[in-house]
This record gives C-alpha cells, sequence and structure tokens, in this order.
C-alpha cells in the first residue's frame, strides 16, 4: 500500500514538471492559440509526459511551429485561410499529430521520430503542401487533399510504416519515399493530370495506386526482395510504370476503361511477376524481365509475365532474358 | 497485401479497389471469356536463354504475333482465332518447339527454326490460309502441317 502511493505521488509530481515545462512564446503560446485576422505567429515547445498542444488560426500569413519532446504528447493545428505554415515537430513514444488546413497556399511539415507516431494532415483548397518525415516503427501517416494543385511529400524510414494518401481534384501530385521493411504505402487520387509516385526500397514492402478518370500517371520504384506494387487506373489516357529491382517481386497492372493506356513493367531480378490487364482500345503493354548474370538459380530467371488485353488496337511487348522465362499473352 | 483503398469524396464518390478481387478478375478473364472479339492487336515477344515458355492467344481479326527464342529447351505456342491473323516464330538453339493453331479464314503462319532437335507444327482450320516453315540444321524431327480447309490453302517446308 505504501508503495503504491509513492508511485502515485511520483507520477503527480511528473505530470506537474511535464505541465511547467511548456513553453508559449509570441501569440497563444501554451495549450491554445487565438484567433486572428492575419500575419500571426505561434511557437510551442513542450518536454515531458503526457503534453499536448493546439492552436487555431484564422486569416492569412499565420504560422505555426510546435515542437514535442518526450512521450504520448499530441498535437493538433487548424488554420483556415491562405498563406499559412504549420511546422511540428515530435521525437519520442505515442506522439500523435493532427494538422487541418482550408483554404490555399498553406504548408504543412511534420517531422516524427520514435515509435508509434501518427499523422495526419488534411487541406482543403488549392496549391496546398503537406510534407511528412517519420523515422522509427509503427508510424502511420495520413494525408488528404481535396481541391487542386496540391502536393503531398511523404518520407518513412524504419519498419512497418504505413502511408495513406488520398487526392481529389485535379493536378495534384503525390510522392512517397519509404525505405526499410514492411512498408506500405496507398495513394488513391481521383480527376485528372494527377501524378503518383512511390519509392521503396528493403523488402516486403507493398504499393498501391488508384487512379480514376483520366490523364492520371503512375510511377513506381522497389528495389529489394519480395516487394509488391498494384496499380488501378480506370478512365483513359493513363500511365503507369513500374520498375522493380532485386527478386521475388510482384508488380500488378490493371488498366480499364475507354482505352489510350499505356503500361511499362521492367524488373531486373529473377522470380519477379508481372501482371497486366488492360480493356478498351489502342493501349501498350511493355514487360521487360532479366536477371544479371549468375543471378538465381542455376543461372535461371524464372520471371513471368502475363498479360490479358481486351478490346481492339492493342499491343503488347514482353522481352525476357535470362532462362526459365514464361511470356503469356491473351488478346480478346 | 493491404485488400482495399477507398477513396471517399464530399459528393459521395466511392471508388473501392479490391486487389484481390482484381486479381481473380484476371485469372478468370481467361476461362470464362465469351465477349465480342474485335481485333487489330498486337503481339511481340524476345526470350533468351534456356527453358523459356511464350503462349500466345488471340481473337478477333487483323491480329499478329511474333515471338523470337534464343537459347535451348525453348517451347512457343500461338494460337489465333478470327479472320487474317498473322504469327510468325523464329527460334535458334536446340531442342526447340514451336506450335501455330489457327482458325478462320486467311490466316498465315511461319516457322522458322535454326539448330538441332527442332519440332514445329502448324494446324489451320479454316480457308485460304498459309502455312509456312524452315528448318536449318541437324536432327529436324518431321514437321506436321494440319490444313482443315474449306478454300486454297498453301503449304511450304524447306529443310536444309
Amino acid at each position: 500500500m505504501k508503495l503504491q502511493l509513492s508511485v502515485l505521488v511520483a507520477a503527480i509530481a511528473l505530470s506537474t514538471s511535464a505541465m511547467a515545462s511548456e513553453e508559449g512564446s509570441h501569440h497563444g503560446g501554451g495549450h491554445h492559440g487565438g484567433f486572428h485576422n492575419g500575419n500571426n505567429s505561434s511557437e510551442i515547445n513542450q518536454t515531458g509526459y503526457g503534453n499536448s498542444a493546439e492552436t487555431n488560426q484564422i486569416g492569412y500569413s499565420n504560422a505555426t511551429t510546435q515542437l514535442q519532446t518526450g512521450w504520448g504528447n499530441d498535437s493538433s493545428v487548424m488554420q483556415r485561410g491562405w498563406d499559412n505554415s504549420a511546422d511540428v515537430t515530435q521525437n519520442g513514444w505515442g506522439n500523435r499529430s493532427s494538422v487541418y488546413q482550408q483554404g490555399y497556399s498553406n504548408s504543412t511539415d511534420v517531422s516524427q521520430s520514435g515509435m508509434h507516431n501518427k499523422s495526419s494532415v488534411t487541406q482543403n483548397g488549392r496549391d496546398n503542401y503537406a510534407a511528412v518525415s517519420q523515422n522509427g516503427m509503427g508510424n502511420r501517416s495520413d494525408v488528404s487533399q481535396e481541391g487542386r494543385d496540391n502536393v503531398a511529400d511523404v518520407t518513412q524510414n524504419g519498419t512497418h510504416n504505413d502511408s495513406v494518401v488520398t487526392q481529389n481534384g485535379r493536378d495534384h501530385y503525390a510522392r512517397v519515399k519509404q525505405n526499410g521493411m514492411g512498408h506500405a504505402s496507398d495513394i488513391a487520387q481521383s480527376g485528372k493530370d494527377n501524378v503518383a509516385r512511390v519509392d521503396q526500397s528493403g523488402s516486403l514492402n507493398d504499393s498501391v495506386i488508384v487512379q480514376k478518370d483520366e490523364s492520371n500517371y503512375a510511377k513506381v520504384t522497389q528495389s529489394g526482395t519480395k516487394q509488391f506494387s498494384d496499380i488501378y487506373q480506370s478512365g483513359k489516357d493513363q500511365v503507369a510504370i513500374t520498375t522493380q529491382s532485386g527478386y521475388g517481386n510482384d508488380a500488378k497492372v490493371v488498366q480499364e476503361g475507354i482505352g489510350d493506356n499505356y503500361s511499362s513493367i521492367g524488373q531486373t531480378g529473377y522470380n519477379d511477376l508481372a501482371d497486366v490487364y488492360q480493356g478498351g482500345y489502342d493501349n501498350v503493354s511493355s514487360v521487360s524481365q532479366g536477371a544479371a548474370a549468375g543471378m538465381g538459380m542455376m543461372n535461371l530467371s524464372r520471371n513471368t509475365a502475363t498479360i490479358v488485353q481486351q478490346g481492339y488496337g492493342n499491343y503488347s511487348s514482353v522481352t525476357q532474358m535470362g532462362g526459365g522465362n514464361a511470356a503469356n499473352v491473351y488478346q480478346y | 497485401m493491404k485488400s482495399s483503398v477507398i477513396i471517399g469524396a464530399a459528393a459521395g464518390l466511392f471508388i473501392t479497389t479490391s486487389v484481390q478481387a482484381r486479381d481473380l478478375a484476371i485469372g478468370s478473364e481467361l476461362d470464362s471469356y465469351s465477349g465480342v472479339s474485335r481485333g487489330d492487336q498486337a503481339v511481340t515477344i524476345e526470350q533468351s536463354g534456356v527453358g523459356n515458355r511464350a503462349d500466345t492467344r488471340q481473337y478477333g481479326s487483323g491480329n499478329g504475333v511474333a515471338i523470337g527464342q534464343s537459347g535451348r529447351a525453348n517451347h512457343a505456342v500461338a494460337m489465333q482465332a478470327g479472320s487474317a491473323n498473322e504469327a510468325s516464330i523464329l527460334q535458334s538453339g536446340g531442342y526447340l518447339s514451336a506450335e501455330i493453331n489457327q482458325q478462320g479464314v486467311g490466316h498465315s503462319a511461319d516457322i522458322a527454326q535454326s539448330g538441332y532437335h527442332k519440332q514445329a507444327t502448324i494446324n489451320q482450320q479454316g480457308a485460304y490460309g498459309n502455312a509456312e516453315i524452315v528448318q536449318l540444321g541437324r536432327s529436324s524431327t518431321p514437321v506436321s502441317i494440319t490444313q482443315y480447309a474449306r478454300g486454297r490453302m498453301s503449304v511450304q517446308v524447306v529443310q536444309h
């Protein structure tokens, strides 16, 4: 009983110390910032356990900076207007950050390091920019953008990180870079003239890109072992580029709709799989598979390519080097 | 492998893509296709090495397939159904096998092999087909050309 009481007293003292360590400067420092019309800035610096920070700014040219170091921190920034910026840095365990921006020409920069961090950025409007950098295990980033001309840039290092980027509108650009093992990247875009790029290195990484409507571009580059890439595009004038190096990689591309789609899969390694389905007219599929000399069992590549095209005016090209390869092309 | 990605927009636009379902769609496409055949499609396959296999199937009219293989123990199969289709297989190396199956009118099939232990088969069913097999090298097995003709068919076999 005496021991439990001692622990309780220690916890209260620790919590009080953490609250006291918060530093606020300029307008609205501490837990809550104020509401202003413009040209305001807020800076929050927290070190300790169980801290939380929240800043709300409405207007234009507002700036928010939040720095949290410690355990179980929570951060939330909401900005409405234009030319606003939010800079959030979290170091430690169990941190969470959520930034919501509405308007145009807003920017968000979130940096998290440690374990079990989460970040969610939601932007509505146009010409918005969101950058998320995460290092450590179990991180997750959700970026959702609506409008047009928005940019999402996510970088994750470590293991088992997960990135989801959703963009609705047009002329969006999403880029995800992941290094390590067991990463997952999902990019969903609807509209036209959107660009999605994914770079993954390591092993057991997974990339899924879904694009709807027309004139979208998806590019996936993976290096390592047992990587998975899935690109699904519906509409017309879509482009899908997949490049994989290593072995045991799997690339799938589905393009359906009106047609005029282009798919290119390049795999340098062995025991790779390439599957392409295209529907409509004037689609082009190009698959290149090959292993460097000395790679694979008995110097065989053992790659497999399967292409299914349905419609008319479609073209399929398969180039395989090495040995033990299989090319299956079916046109209906 | 994640099972789905969902885009949700305020207007109620939802795209749900199941990667697993998509995989099944690719597989079932081959087994249960019964749609309208179109055509004007082309396939080019190039393979080098040992033990490669190429398998193509085309339905409709005006389709073309060209398969090139270099190395040993390679096998190529081309199947075409419709009209005015063209198939060409070129192989070099040893222990080669090439097979072209065509059904319809006005098809053209060509197999050229160089090396040793070669096997070539062309099956045509329809009318106004043209089949040609050229083999260079030693140990050529007898070529097989089968035509079930309703119209004029032409055959040419050259072995050196």
